[in-house]
């Protein structure tokens, strides 16, 4: 009996990193914020009195039992709007994370009164969303990657120079999401099973000649149409797959090693970035293959954290293999840990160092200094902020930061924007009137003398 | 303390069991040749207030069990001194990219369930909407087409030849009502 307790512990309540749910929190906010946003036009119609769907009509689209929404009670189209208003703020503030738990609930529970309101414009990204946002709105732990993390993070860099540990949760969530996956994909399995052109293989083709649906000109649905027997067939498989995830794990040591060692629930994955991100490219779903990519994030662990981690940095990890031993391989990153902004800096950056590339070296330290950048006046650090790469290159101000952009996955998309021609000269401009003014401003006020006091 | 603990995990764990219980079960669709399953279908009716109160009903039917191969498109005209003036086109090129799926969703269950007050709700809409007087006739034209279901796949070549045969059928009509009563 306490053997089956243990077990049963282990399973619902394991300690797991929270940072998969902070991710999809993000996404499903994202998410439902792009296409309601999207939707403006038809607030009115789609769930007011004055819209298609007056709530006397309401019977022969919505059932009446167990049934809530607060479009019951808001009716007419100025409460409606400020409902909706409200929605959007709501969803704003659980992408950012400023009072998340309050915000992620309430956003949740307008998106029940809005979906519930009106099902006709409803598809089955919006479905998952609502069931996302159910599993959201009740895991323990969806702080991560939020504006309420990110102030206590700051505190607590501040007084002990490291970083909060890594926020934690329990692993119930996950096996709720997780279930929630093996719904979709076993029920809508066994109801292709139960057609005929499935198993025929035409279904693809068919769906690719349907306007509603394919984004391109019929031309290229003819041609896509040769693969359709095998989409369908590998389709099959790919969602019968999912129950391979009920196999407990410890039952795979039949295996080779080769085999075992890899993780069947990142392949899975890997297989529906592939299926869902192609649909996305060439058919309009709504909001179906978004949805999915966000319950994915919440799939994610410590484990696959690291996978992924570790992939992104192998061929730098080869790349730099062989260079100085001072760095370790590292970006040095020399900052002013006298000067509050530079202080700042250097704790976004730390922040957004997902793949560990970047090491911070305040050169006020003169021992570090000594270490890492003997070879660079202190005038010149004093100047800007200046980076040494592993291979001893060192590049200083605009273009230091630029270069990270490369190595903090967060800024991959700002990267080959800083690259653009015109930019750089732009972009050393502002840095020199930003460094100019640096020691002047602390706590967001600027005084006039350069030598003001600095807070510590 | 020590004794609240464990019985808040087992709550949580029980509630766990629940709601997996409730979501599966209440998924379960064309069940009727599997007599296990067939029995779970139904005991849908415990898990329904749950289910539904929660939101969290859900129908995987996406593109199964075949594929939706009727394609509708509709066109809704005014008419204007005995003369008939397309006031609204509901094509997918027609709509925005973030509106397009769900306005087509609107049309496609308008049309499935065949319902004439639905239909002239999304018309008076319009009439609001475009300042239409009350008595303007309004009516909804309806173009069909439906892909074809072969035995096995066909070639390119066979889907290169292969074009839609548009049918085309008035669908319904109505009049502007008076807006201000709405």
């Amino acid at each position: 009996m306490k053997r089956l307790l243990t077990i049963l512990d282990q399973f619902f309540f394991e300690r797991v990193s929270a940072s998969g749910f902070g991710l999809m929190r993000i996404l499903w906010a994202g998410t439902a914020l792009a296409f309601l946003l999207g939707s403006a036009p038809d607030i009115i119609r789609y769930w007011s009195d004055a819209g298609i769907l007056p709530r006397n009509l309401g019977y022969l689209v919505f059932r009446n039992e167990y049934r809530f929404t607060l479009l019951d009670t808001f009716t007419e189209p100025l409460p409606v709007l400020l409902l909706w208003c409200t929605y959007v703020t709501t969803l704003f503030c659980t992408l950012f994370g400023i009072w998340t738990r309050t915000m992620t609930v309430s956003a949740v529970l307008l998106m029940f009164s809005f979906h519930e309101r009106n099902l006709q414009p409803l598809g089955g990204g919006d479905t998952l969303l609502r069931n996302i946002g159910f599993i959201l709105m009740i895991a323990p732990e969806i702080d991560a990657f939020s504006m309420d993390r990110l102030e206590r993070q700051w505190k607590y860099w501040w007084d002990t120079g490291k970083l909060l540990p890594a926020l934690k949760t329990h692993i119930w969530p996950y096996r709720l999401l997780l279930w929630q996956f093996l719904i979709i994909y076993s029920t809508s399995l066994w109801d292709k099973l139960q057609g005929t052109m499935w198993l025929d293989g035409t279904t693809v083709a068919a769906i690719f000649h349907h306007t509603h649906f394919f984004r391109w000109p019929k031309l290229l649905s003819d041609l896509l149409s040769f693969f359709s027997p095998y989409v369908c067939f590998t389709f099959l498989v790919y969602e019968a797959t999912w129950l391979l995830l009920l196999v407990p794990r410890n039952i795979w040591w039949v295996l080779p090693e080769r085999v075992r060692k890899h993780s069947l629930k990142r392949w899975i994955l890997c297989g529906g970035i592939f299926f869902h991100g192609t649909i996305a490219l060439l058919m309009d779903v709504g909001t179906f293959s978004f949805a999915m990519f966000t319950g994915y994030t919440g799939l994610l662990l410590e484990r696959d954290f690291a996978v992924l981690k570790n992939i992104a940095n192998g061929w730098w990890l080869r790349k730099t293999r062989n260079y100085t031993r001072e760095t370790n391989g590292k970006i040095s990153v020399l900052y002013d840990g006298d000067c509050r902004l530079c202080t700042r800096s250097i704790f976004t950056l730390i922040l957004l160092n997902h793949l560990g590339r970047l090491s911070p070296v305040d050169f006020r330290n003169a021992a570090s200094r000594k270490r890492f950048a003997p070879d660079i006046a202190l005038g010149d650090l004093d100047r800007a902020m200046h980076i040494r790469m592993p291979d001893g290159t060192t590049l200083s101000g605009f273009d230091a930061f630029r270069r990270m952009t490369w190595h903090l996955p967060a800024l991959w998309p700002l990267a080959p924007v800083l690259s653009l021609p015109g930019v750089p000269t732009i972009g050393r401009k502002v840095y020199a009137v930003i460094t100019a003014n640096r020691k002047r401003c602390v706590e967001g006020t600027c005084a006039k003398d350069e030598n003001a006091r600095r807070t510590p | 303390m020590s004794l609240l603990r464990p019985l808040v995990k087992i709550a949580i764990a029980l509630f766990c069991l629940w709601h997996m219980a409730a979501v599966g079960v209440y998924s379960l669709q064309n069940v009727d040749k599997q007599p296990v399953l067939k029995w779970l279908e139904g005991k849908q009716y415990i898990f329904r207030p749950y289910v539904l109160a929660t939101s969290q009903w859900q129908r995987w039917n996406l593109f199964s069990p075949d594929p939706l191969r009727r394609v509708t498109e509709m066109r809704i005209d005014r008419q204007i001194f005995e003369t008939w003036m397309p006031v609204r086109n509901i094509v997918f090129g027609e709509l925005g990219s973030f509106r397009r799926a769900s306005e087509l969703k609107v049309m496609r269950r308008m049309d499935e369930d065949n319902q004439s007050e639905l239909k002239d709700q999304y018309i008076q809409d319009i009439c609001r909407s475009d300042g239409l007087l009350p008595g303007t006739p309004m009516r909804i034209i309806k173009r069909v087409q439906v892909i074809p279901k072969t035995e096995g796949p066909q070639t390119v070549q066979w889907w290169m030849e292969w074009q839609p045969e548009w049918q085309e059928t008035l669908d319904f009509e109505t009049t502007c009502k008076n807006t201000l009563t709405t």
